[in-house]
């Protein structure tokens, strides 16, 4: 398991903090400057998404499809990416290192399924959108065992970055928002992982 | 009467460089086919459990 700092120093400090058991999600806002936001909202309203995320293989959660596009890995070098990255090594034992980087492309209508991202990783979530009005909904859920817990809001810049383990899923906006929920996820994995990591074509499931 | 030790805080330290469109343009889009939101290894290990 994976834990965060206990105390972050004020500048930026994490505007809400909770935990699941012993495992927490930690939520930044603010982190960035607005040029920045535009630019990533801009960029990403306007990228070539393919059809094909899900949230893990069990048979349910494959008939839930959605739309998502992958960052390549020189993207760890840029800004904001790599501020980033740094964060969450910055709070986060033991080290973790960046596993991959793409973009959640949600619309109304979706299903989400909750899931786990990694056991002994840690996830990021940033909210890629301009503007969010609460009526748009698009909330991130949290599980306590088999209950939703916890939910977080999208906001503008905010910044979500909580222990892998932990069961949560998405939410798709509400009908009547017409602006999709476009999130940035970074995967975060041990540095030390036995697992090698499966081959392109091993990484590609089929649909059945 | 025992001490209790405080954490010393931890500084995050962000660069806050702006990012260029240009920059962005050249890393984002498409994709390679079906990919699910869980990492290898967890991809390994449901693979493994079926």
């Amino acid at each position: 398991m994976i834990t965060f700092a206990p105390e972050i120093g004020a500048r930026h400090a994490p505007t809400r903090r909770f935990a699941i058991g012993e495992r927490e999600v930690l939520v930044f806002d603010d982190l960035f400057a607005n040029k920045t936001l535009r630019v990533l909202y801009q960029q990403m309203r306007a990228s070539h998404f393919h059809w094909g995320a899900y949230d893990s293989m069990t048979p349910p959660d494959r008939h839930a499809v959605r739309w998502r596009a992958d960052i390549a890995a020189a993207a760890a070098k840029l800004p904001f990416f790599e501020d980033v990255i740094a964060l969450v090594s910055q709070i986060t034992t033991p080290r973790l290192v960046l596993d991959r980087i793409y973009v959640n492309f949600n619309v109304y209508g979706e299903v989400h399924h909750a899931h786990v991202d990694a056991p002994d990783g840690a996830t990021a979530l940033f909210c890629a959108n301009l503007e969010w009005e609460p009526e748009w909904q698009g909330e991130t859920v949290f599980y306590d065992g088999a209950e939703p817990s916890h939910v977080v809001a999208p906001r503008p810049g905010r910044l979500i970055v909580f222990d892998g383990s932990l069961r949560h899923r998405g939410s798709p906006p509400a009908r009547d928002c017409f602006e999709p929920r476009i999130n940035i996820a970074f995967k975060f994995q041990p540095r030390t992982s036995s697992h090698k990591r499966p081959s392109p074509a091993a990484r590609v499931v089929r649909m059945a | 009467m025992k001490k209790t030790r405080k954490a010393t805080p931890v500084t995050i330290t962000l660069k806050r460089t702006a990012l260029r469109p240009s920059q962005l343009a050249s890393v984002v889009g498409g994709g390679k086919g079906e990919t699910h939101t869980n990492t290898p290894q967890n991809l390994t290990h449901r693979v493994s459990s079926t």
